[in-house]
């Protein structure tokens, strides 16, 4: 397992060199100069001397490899460089927004899996009925809605008609505040989560050694528990997997919806300033998160379903 | 009949969820009754939670961001400059100096500073910490974006140029008096040091927290500094040794809210108390029997506008096709339907709240007949094509240019456009890379500041004068604007070069916006603010306990 983990480990390194190369020559080559978006640019008119001041501190007149050289030797040191627009260190500012993401990702994701395993669950045991039916239903609803539109819907309910919960903001330690983004990012992947669920626990349960459990007189919740839905995991966890990724980019509308400060917010707002660091930074964290569940997901297979350390 | 009883409980669900949905219980009580409670006298104490719609300043040091909405809307609060200019009134008045006088050749300004000034760890503010402020403003290690607008400064050259280590125009006579001498006379500087990036920061505590001054700021304001989550909400608490009284409110809380819909939900459920509005809530607002009484609105300073780029060929170098694209659009029609009546027609490039508004200027009206044959003098009675670049603004990007396009096409151009974002936009008006582009470009306060930023030849390109304007006589006119003393002179040359301006049409002239807000009932004080209707006094905000 040592070795595996190490194997892929290392595989995991060009890949994301690769993306950080990629996000450093896209921003570089969309228009937008990142030293006027500091100027007033609403008012449009920039001072050029100052301008060129600017762009000399930065280091913005060097070769692009060189930038993208230092770039990279400030990561390994763990230095994700300076903001052009806020001045403050970026490692910084990606560790304050990072709690908020992790957040409403992992309460989401927790809210996803019980609410796609329950329902899938359901829908595989009542197959044929209204309740699988439902199941259907609702796994191709929370796909298909896109989640700035459930966000809204979540939010004039719950928020302005109900007074129930807060519509926007944040404040540290009070969970009020995470309730709804973490409800709309896990409606979209418990509906997938829930689809999986169902289809691995039809096959599990049409298996002989389920009969074999049933005639031994096993109670149903056990046989359902111990038996189908445990050999049912792998390819649910894979999709848990996947899924980590989908609620990571719909962090970033759900954070701009809700008004939270968390990376993804942080990382439209440098896209659309031309704030280099800050991108390179978050598609660091995002990629390096990407990269980290799914090895984790592989390990989770192999330790739950001997099967496929056999099969590779 | 288990099955029966279920599906009537989601139905009922479902029921309730739809029929909360048709009923609207988030309007406060209504004004009438909130008038029966309610008291005009102001009364201290509250909490005001506003909406920054333009996102997190990101950092709060005067001297590190530029001038723009998002920043000036909270330091304009903490900090305090040697004057302030109030907008409502059209005049300056006292800031961290009590006098002001500038000499008569208009080459020097003396203050006198209030010595009651103290900054917010309690040190008096002597004229020193404003060298200390300015000169960092100017240092080029410090990389401010806003040391351009110093320049008039004397001795900022070599200053900036590092050729020097003090600013010579910048004077301290003693603790309590300083003299700033230009190279040349500016009448526009006394708006310049209104700024809060000119505004006194005490040295003692710059010097401690380094960097770390943007995210904790110390200045003299009204305001103190007392949180900020970034990305999320500024809180800044009343400074009870406020020199010119403390303000009512306790506190102030800065909702970061970019997106529209959200703001609105917030307002709803009364998270907020007082939002900006867009284009698209306007009307509903409007039209709203609550809100609809409870809406400040005034003509901004921004003029919006579709400038022709002058350095590239093309029919529009033909001053007769700039005019007929003038007289072939029904900037009124547009502005009822597009932007639902939340803008003013422009007549021309000074917005009405300016001083030296002209609304005598010779303007265009809608004329498809006189443009028309403007197009059949110029030589292009058979038309040609106009390639528009955009933005998705709701009020001056790609629904209006579509607008247009209609207008335009009735004349015989047809129209190509091509939607880019904000950043992408100011680098291809800087770069010259466009043929006609929608914008909306102000926020000075002084008309010759106004028109010298874009239409003088000595700020051609990224200065602002991005559609590369050249008027000899302008430039003379607009100059000696700048240097006279006598304000009924500066007004009639910079509204004779409006006129020409015009006349040459290098902008099609499109709106000044109407900028709105709307506030819950409680909310008093809230003044029509045409520099920003972001920049309110909150020193004159006051909630009304009463009628929450």
């Amino acid at each position: 397992m040592l070795n595996y983990t190490i194997k892929r480990l290392l595989e995991a390194i060009p890949i994301w060199v690769a993306i950080t190369l990629i996000v450093f020559v896209l921003m570089n080559i969309i228009p937008g100069d990142p030293v006027a978006q500091l100027m007033d640019a609403r008012s449009g008119a920039l001072d050029e001397n100052v301008m060129k001041q600017i762009r000399e501190q930065w280091g913005l007149n060097d070769p692009l490899p060189l930038q993208y050289l230092h770039f990279l030797q400030g990561v390994v040191q763990g230095d994700f460089g300076t903001s052009y627009q806020s001045r403050s260190s970026v490692t910084e500012l990606l560790i304050e927004r990072i709690p908020v993401t992790l957040q409403i990702t992992v309460l989401g994701l927790i809210i996803a899996i019980v609410i796609g395993i329950t329902v899938g669950t359901i829908g595989a045991l009542k197959r044929g009925s209204w309740i699988d039916s439902f199941v259907s239903s609702f796994s191709v609803s929370g796909v298909s809605l896109p989640s700035f539109f459930l966000g809204l819907i979540l939010m004039y309910l719950f928020a302005v008609k109900f007074r129930l919960l807060p519509a926007t903001g944040y404040v540290a330690g009070d969970i009020r505040y995470l309730i709804l983004p973490s409800l709309t990012l896990a409606l979209a992947v418990s509906g997938v989560i829930a689809r999986i669920t169902r289809s691995a626990m039809i096959d599990i349960l049409r298996m002989d050694y389920m009969t074999t459990a049933i005639s031994k007189g096993m109670s149903s919740g056990r046989i359902i528990v111990l038996h189908a839905l445990k050999n049912a995991m792998p390819p649910i966890l894979t999709i848990i997997g996947v899924q980590m990724g989908l609620l990571l980019s719909g962090a970033v509308i759900t954070e701009t919806i809700y008004g939270l400060p968390g990376v993804g917010r942080l990382m439209i707002d440098a896209i659309l300033q031309r704030d280099l660091p800050i991108v390179q930074g978050c598609v660091v964290f995002v990629a390096t998160v990407f990269l980290l569940v799914n090895l984790l997901t592989d390990i989770g297979c192999r330790l739950i379903d001997p099967r496929i350390k056999v099969e590779s | 009949m288990k099955r029966n009883n279920f599906r009537l409980l989601i139905f009922s669900i479902l029921m309730v969820l739809f029929l909360s949905a048709c009923t609207d219980e988030s309007n406060p009580t209504s004004s009438t009754e909130d008038d029966a409670t309610s008291s005009n006298e102001p009364t201290p104490g509250g909490t005001l939670v506003r909406a920054a719609i333009y996102g997190d300043p990101q950092n709060l040091d005067p001297m590190a961001r530029s001038h723009g909405t998002s920043t000036s809307m909270v330091t304009w609060n903490i900090f305090e400059p040697l004057v302030r200019y109030d907008a409502v009134a059209g005049e300056f008045k006292e800031g961290n100096a009590s006098e002001w006088e500038i000499s008569s050749d208009g080459l020097t300004y003396s203050f006198t500073l209030n010595p009651d000034v103290t900054f917010h760890n309690g040190r008096v503010v002597t004229a020193e910490d404003f060298k200390y402020s300015i000169e960092r403003v100017m240092n080029p290690k410090n990389a401010s974006p806003n040391a351009g607008n110093l320049q008039a400064i004397k001795g900022s050259k070599e200053f900036m140029s590092g050729d020097a280590t003090e600013v010579t125009g910048i004077k301290v006579m003693d603790d309590t008096h300083i003299e700033i001498s230009l190279d040349k006379p500016d009448n526009t500087f006394l708006s310049v040091l209104s700024l809060p990036f000119t505004a006194a920061v005490p040295k003692e505590v710059v010097e401690e927290k380094g960097d770390k001054f943007g995210e904790e700021p110390v200045g003299a304001g009204p305001f103190k500094f007392s949180s900020w989550v970034r990305g999320s909400e500024i809180v800044l608490e009343k400074n009870a040794d406020y020199f010119a009284g403390a303000p009512y409110l306790d506190k102030v809380v800065y909702k970061v809210m970019e997106d529209q819909t959200a703001r609105d939900n917030s307002f709803a459920s009364r998270q907020l108390d007082m939002m900006v509005l867009g284009d698209a809530q306007y009307a509903r607002y409007k039209n709203d029997p609550t809100y609809g009484e409870l809406i400040v609105e005034v003509p901004e300073l921004f003029t919006r506008n579709l400038k022709f780029n002058l350095e590239k060929d093309g029919p529009w170098q033909d001053v007769r096709v700039r005019q007929a694209i003038n007289y072939a659009i029904d900037r009124d029609t547009i502005i009822q339907t597009v932007i639902q009546g939340k803008a003013y027609p422009a007549v021309g490039v000074l917005p009405s709240s300016i001083q030296g508004y002209n609304d005598k200027v010779t303007t265009y009206s809608y004329d498809p007949e006189k443009a028309k044959s403007l197009l059949e003098e110029a030589g292009y009675g058979d038309g040609f094509t106009l390639n528009i670049l955009t933005t998705s603004h709701p009020a001056f990007g790609l629904p209006a240019v579509e607008a247009l396009s209609g207008y335009l096409e009735e004349v015989g151009i047809t129209v190509k456009t091509e939607q880019v974002d904000f950043a992408a936009m100011t680098d291809r008006l800087n770069n010259g890379d466009f043929e006609t582009a929608m914008s909306s470009n102000g926020g000075m306060t002084h008309p010759v500041e106004f028109l010298s930023r874009y239409f003088h030849s000595k700020n051609a390109g990224a200065s602002g004068n991005t559609s590369h304007y050249t008027n000899e006589k302008v430039d003379e006119l607009l100059d000696k604007a700048s240097q006279t003393t006598d304000e009924s002179e500066m007004i009639a040359l910079a509204q004779e070069a409006e006129e020409m301006i015009v006349k040459d049409a290098p902008w099609w002239f499109f709106n000044y916006n109407k900028a709105v807000i709307v506030h819950q009932p409680w909310v008093k004080g809230l003044q029509e603010m045409p520099t920003d209707i972001d920049y309110q006094d909150l020193t004159k905000v006051w909630i009304d306990e009463s009628l929450k």
